[in-house]
């Protein structure tokens, strides 16, 4: 093949792609705002529903001892008449199951289950969810801290419109000790929150967060439930719900406060988990895609697969560059191909300054100082990119290869530095 | 006990030539995103000057690259906002005419929870009564048996709420 038309198309993909995508999820979010946000109350204020049907919070925690205090004390702050806690303790081997029996003794609106064997979150969340005694599921994970407003936000949403099956909330990060921490902060806000607002427009979302997230059981009944052999069991049931014709949509103002990696070989891992789940779950849903239903996810579907080539095209791209940086003295020369494209560089350099600057002025309703975070945000187009790439590269080769899993599995993560 | 809301944990607690190692290292990846940046920081000040009336027009090499070489991404671009504003004025029409004149969807029956999952009646109570359970499941995440449990009588401490 010819070098020059090889590296004129890989410069375009490399750049084209973060580029377009950027000002697509900026327009996006921003037509949110317009449409979606502007005359709704602040996030700190208590919304006023029509009604207030009863809500089953589930939270399925293994080997969550250390954090459960913190996390059933944030519930019994919630802001709502009338709601549940059900705990499903998936067989951990620490000290988690004595202490949900002793906060079940405390809490008047928990109960506790126990499941006999570790059986992954899937499995934990369907005993939840079977145990519920009411239609709306408000999930979270054993280490969220949900916002005392964040139950009525969602049940809001719910109530506007009865096609909704599926609510993702806002995941906010909580540990902001080191950079790894504080850039995730500026990537939840500059990227994740842009993201599901654009995909919000126009009615798909390639996930709920698994965090802070909510169904109705009917949603799920229709979709089959969560899957246990799912590795990411919140892409593949928000993808499962969308494809049973059920809406999923984003609210900003249900937030709730996770704890993220903060060692880059925990973020490593997470994001390897992240990318194989999500590769598997587009790898899934290709017999669906030609279905009336399955139209709807093209959009999605085209753009991570989209974002895998990107990650393989940027990883060439950077090998190349290196080869030809390294290779003078040893006769291997690839004319005209460099790392970054110069003036391209930065049109992208300011591309990202002003998605960072948009995503931080929507944010500001949400968390102050938003604006000052974004000092650390510098690290995600230098370093990040690489890290997100690799991660998508080896991601899909993974799920391919373990494509006929039996069962998903817990991974205890990397909870930062506290 | 206090509970500070929002729960951060900030930079309090980190080694003071941590944090200093954080800022400068951040301060040099800047330095470098800014560099990549001098163009556009040239356009805006020769932009600067044709405002204030000491320059006439714009060089032209710098207009070039946005005028030219990013045309058909800018393009792509446009295409985008059009096909997103189109979903977002559908929206807007919709939610401005409330409810959609749907009713909400009816809560799952007892009777379709049963036949999902295969098991009685008192199974699903004692599910959904008892303060603590036990449960086993088969391979496929199936429960196949509940045991209730009896809670510790006595706790040692209170909580921390």
């Amino acid at each position: 093949m010819n070098w020059d038309l090889f590296h004129e198309l890989l410069g375009l993909f490399c750049f084209g792609y973060p580029f377009a995508m950027a000002y697509y999820w900026m327009i996006g979010a921003l037509l949110y705002r317009l449409v979606r946000e502007r005359h709704q109350p602040l996030p700190s204020t208590l919304p006023v529903l029509d009604a207030y049907p009863p809500v089953s919070v589930v939270v399925p925690c293994f080997n969550e001892e250390r954090q459960l205090e913190e996390t059933f004390a944030a519930l019994t702050r919630i802001n709502y008449p009338d709601y549940e806690i059900i705990a499903i303790n998936d067989g951990s081997r620490d000290g988690t199951q004595v202490k949900l029996d002793q906060l079940a003794t405390q809490i008047p609106q928990l109960r506790v289950l126990h499941l006999a064997q570790n059986r992954g979150k899937s499995t934990a969340l369907n005993c939840g969810a079977q145990a519920a005694r009411h239609e709306l599921l408000v999930c979270i994970d054993g280490d969220t801290l949900l916002d005392p407003n964040a139950v009525a936000w969602m049940v809001r949403r719910f109530q506007s419109d009865p096609q909704i099956g599926g609510l993702a909330g806002n995941p906010r990060i909580r540990n902001r000790s080191s950079i790894v921490g504080l850039l995730q902060v500026g990537e939840f806000c500059g990227t994740v929150g842009l993201i599901r607002r654009a995909q919000n427009v126009y009615g798909t979302l390639f996930t709920v967060s698994g965090a802070i997230c909510a169904f109705r059981k009917r949603a799920l009944q229709e979709a089959g439930w969560w899957d246990p052999a799912a590795l990411t069991d919140d892409v593949d049931v928000s993808w499962r719900v969308q494809l049973a014709g059920w809406n999923i949509e984003f609210v900003p103002k249900a937030m709730a406060w996770i704890l993220t990696p903060e060692t880059l070989r925990g973020l490593w891992r997470q994001r390897l988990r992240w990318s194989e789940g999500g590769s598997d779950v587009v790898l899934r849903a290709l017999p669906h895609l030609f279905s009336r239903r399955g139209l709807r996810v093209w959009p999605i579907w085209l753009n991570y697969v989209a974002a895998i080539l990107w990650s393989y095209a940027i990883l060439l791209l950077i090998a190349i560059g290196i080869v030809d940086f390294v290779s003078v003295g040893f006769n291997v020369e690839l004319e005209g191909i460099g790392l970054i494209p110069g003036n391209w560089g930065m049109a992208l350099a300011t591309t990202y300054l002003l998605q960072m600057l948009v995503a931080a002025l929507l944010d500001a309703r949400l968390e102050r100082h938003m604006l000052r975070t974004q000092f650390w945000v510098v690290w995600y187009p230098l370093a990040y990119w690489v890290l997100q790439a690799a991660s998508a590269a080896v991601g899909i080769v993974r799920a391919a290869l373990h494509f006929n899993r039996r069962a998903g599995t817990w991974v205890s993560p990397d909870r930062g530095f506290q | 006990m206090k509970n500070p809301w929002p729960p951060i944990i900030d930079r309090r607690h980190t080694p003071f030539v941590v944090r200093l190692r954080d800022v400068l290292l951040s301060a040099l990846a800047w330095a470098v995103l800014i560099y990549f940046l001098l163009p556009v920081v040239k356009l805006t000040w020769a932009g600067a000057l044709v405002l204030i009336g000491i320059e006439e027009r714009l060089p032209a090499p710098q207009l070039r690259l946005f005028l030219t070489e990013l045309r058909p991404f800018l393009m792509l671009v446009a295409v985008f906002a059009l096909w997103l504003t189109a979903f977002a004025a559908l929206r807007y029409q919709r939610l401005s005419v409330g409810r959609w004149g749907q009713d909400e969807p009816a809560p799952l029956s007892a009777e379709e929870e049963l036949r999902q999952w295969g098991y009685s009646e008192s199974t699903r109570l004692a599910l959904r009564e008892a303060k603590s359970t036990v449960l086993s499941t088969d391979d496929d995440g199936r429960i196949i048996d509940v045991e209730s449990r009896a809670l510790p009588a006595d706790t040692s401490e209170a909580l921390k709420f």
